[in-house]
């Protein structure tokens, strides 16, 4: 199952490294990513889809809400992502 | 400090770091010196009388050492280190104290900012590289910024589930000069470590308690890290309940108390197994539910309700999940439960009588035990032998393997953090430096490294740093010629098949502790190994004792992988 997850973050160098390496590191493949700045000048919002079992992934999004610098890190319920273009929007691979 | 600094003076980015050390009261570096840090080894030099380097033999060693130092004291275990290998040779410690939540701050050097990327000498992007196995790491981007990150480096190295932080400066920066800057507080969003659980969880869990039939403590390293073991005795003595313990847990509680089953999971007792199998409720405080704990995770605690204690969310209801979860620090959860026991009138002991009777026919059924040789040293023997001489009174480490599972089962531990083993990771080489970072700790206590053939091979090196701080430091060599616990396997899931676990080559450890400066002793005969264990502890300085034991003894009971607690093979 595809589950959308919400990371909010420090704005700082290294971050979504340490958010990214956490996901790979456990065999999660990202289907989607999108990370930008915010009007907080400190924060960065990333979005992204990964699939997985869901026990499994309410472990990683505790493990990632562990990492120092997150401050928040959340499962999108199924509304939140209805009204997300991101989640809704199909690319071509070209 | 060699002078009192002048705040609005520019300073160079070493001394920024030496002063950032001393403001957090280091008194000890573990580490090895080389090109991207020898403005901080320049500078260092004019700290000699707040801080003491230790030089190490190997960065793997000075990190182990920095481990040793951080589990006796509390406190934060400091290692520095060079670019390039010197900071690659420092991920298994790192990966070490990650495993086993170890507070330390290591600071590796890195090539000049302005070669950063192009493969410069000795370059290597150390901050990806221990991304996974630090708590957090920084990369230094101006000497200004020195300060601040060294102070949040050792607050997050410390709080919450503590365990390692690096720090990567680029050489030119150590040179750069600025003015020093502290903000006034700290400012880490997302960063706020949960003392205190839920008031009305914690309420819940006690009623719990008071009911359960059958109850039992599992506890484990974080109530030493939490530096709760006098609230644990209390709960444990004013509920009667009975209690086992995780091997990292194992130094928190009196081994010899009447209330301890000993250790449980793959290596644990037939009555601590027996008992967290049979539990109505399990009160998991500082314990991760790691899988060498429950072994097969469908057949774990059937009939048990689970309270589970930790600072660390995440490791709530990731392998088994609980029915009342608590997140706090263990010391300060357990004086919750106990103010609220106060409140309300305590158990009779005698509500419990049923579930102790049965206890005591499991431990009457089987308790730990050996036949002795006449003319072989058996390894138990040894590990009780230490225990007697020593009284418990040693702080003592291991290595990973045979040697660390019977020492965890026949030792008697006394007293908190005077037990340092590797028990996440599992590290071969960890007992010899980890015993020297706490003998240089607390140069007037009695310290024994207790390690395998195997993994004293490892980083034997470091006896030549042992001998040149003088450090009182005994180690004792469980010398099988075996890879012990791979062969045990070998033996018992591969049909003794025996495939490269034979270290058929070994130094003569005698003439090698000799050769570095060191004592060495060997025991091959049991009636030799209580002088030989004597004359080698009272034996001032660096001392090795080779002990010759049998070559093909199990480890026992012993769950095989993947099956449940109860399918223990008792030998």
């Amino acid at each position: 199952m595809t589950h959308h997850i919400k990371v909010e973050m420090v704005n700082r160098f290294g971050e979504l490294a340490r958010i990214v390496n956490l996901i790979s590191g456990r065999g999660f493949n990202i289907e989607k990513l999108l990370i930008h700045t915010t009007d907080k000048p400190d924060i960065s919002l990333a979005k992204l889809s990964l699939a997985g079992d869901r026990n499994k992934v309410d472990v990683l999004i505790k493990q990632i809400n562990r990492q120092v610098r997150v401050t928040e890190a959340r499962i999108l319920n199924e509304d939140e992502v209805e009204k997300d273009f991101f989640f809704n929007s199909e690319r071509s691979s070209e | 400090m060699t002078d009192s600094p002048n705040a609005r003076e520019q300073r160079s980015g070493a001394r920024l770091f030496c002063e950032a050390l001393v403001s957090e009261g280091v008194d000890r570096i573990f580490g090895y010196p080389g090109g991207a840090v020898l403005h901080i080894y320049d500078e260092l030099v004019n700290f000699k009388d707040s801080m003491t380097h230790v030089l190490a033999r190997h960065e793997q060693g000075a990190v182990h050492m920095a481990e040793g130092y951080a589990k006796v004291t509390g406190r934060v275990g400091v290692a520095l280190v060079t670019s390039g290998p010197g900071a690659t040779n420092t991920v298994t410690g790192l990966a070490n104290a990650y495993m086993d939540s170890t507070p330390l701050v290591v600071v590796s050097g890195q090539v000049p900012t302005h070669l950063i990327g192009t493969d410069g000498f000795q370059e290597i992007d150390i901050v990806g590289i221990t991304r996974s196995c630090t708590k957090y790491n920084y990369l230094v981007r101006s000497a200004a910024e020195i300060p601040e990150i060294m102070r949040e480096a050792f607050y997050l190295a410390a709080s919450g589930r503590p365990g390692p932080v690096l720090v990567d400066i680029p050489k030119d920066l150590t040179a750069e000069k600025a003015v020093p800057a502290l903000p006034d507080k700290l400012n880490i969003p997302g960063y706020e470590p949960n003392l205190f659980a839920n008031a009305e969880a914690l309420e819940k869990a006690v009623d719990k308690i008071l009911a359960a039939k059958r109850p039992i403590f599992y506890v484990g390293g974080g109530v030493i890290h939490a530096g709760g073991t006098a609230e644990l005795k209390a709960l444990v003595e004013t509920l009667s309940v009975p209690i086992t313990i995780t091997l990292m847990g194992l130094s928190c509680f009196p081994s010899a108390h009447p209330n301890c089953l000993g250790m449980l999971g793959m290596h644990g007792t037939y009555a601590a197994n027996m008992a967290i199998s049979e539990a109505d409720l399990i009160i998991a405080i500082g314990v991760r539910f790691d899988d060498r704990v429950t072994g097969n995770l469908k057949t774990f605690a059937p009939n048990a309700e689970i309270i589970h204690v930790d600072i660390d969310e995440s490791s709530i209801d990731k392998n088994v999940k609980a029915h009342i979860s608590l997140v706090g620090n263990a010391k300060d959860v357990m004086q919750q439960m106990l103010d609220n026991l106060w409140a309300t009138p305590t158990p009779a002991k005698e509500r419990l009588a049923p579930w102790w009777e049965t206890i005591e026919a499991w431990k009457a059924f089987a308790p730990l035990g050996y036949d002795h040789h006449p003319n072989i040293i058996k390894p138990q023997f040894l590990c009780e032998e230490i225990s007697r001489l020593t009284g418990g009174e040693a702080i003592i480490s291991t290595d990973v393997g045979q040697h660390q599972m019977w020492l965890a089962q026949y030792y008697k531990f006394k007293h908190p953090r005077y037990f340092l083993t590797s028990g996440g990771l599992g590290t071969m080489g960890y007992g010899l430096p980890a015993a020297l970072g706490a003998a240089i700790a607390y140069p007037n206590r009695q310290v024994v490294a207790f390690v395998g053939d195997g993994g004293f091979q490892m980083t034997m090196q470091e006896l030549a740093t042992a001998v040149q701080y003088r450090a009182n430091l005994k180690v004792v060599v469980m010398n099988n010629g075996f890879l012990g616990m791979v062969r045990q396997w070998q033996e018992v899931f591969y049909n003794h098949n025996y495939s490269e676990v034979d270290m058929q080559c070994q130094p003569d450890f005698v003439k090698l502790a000799e050769s570095f400066g060191a004592v060495g002793l060997r025991a091959e005969h049991p009636s030799q190994l209580t002088a030989i264990l004597e004359k080698g502890f009272a034996t001032e300085g660096v001392v090795v004792l080779d002990i010759v034991v049998s070559k093909e003894e199990n480890v026992y009971p012993m769950v095989p992988p993947g099956a449940g607690l109860k399918e223990m093979i008792l030998g």
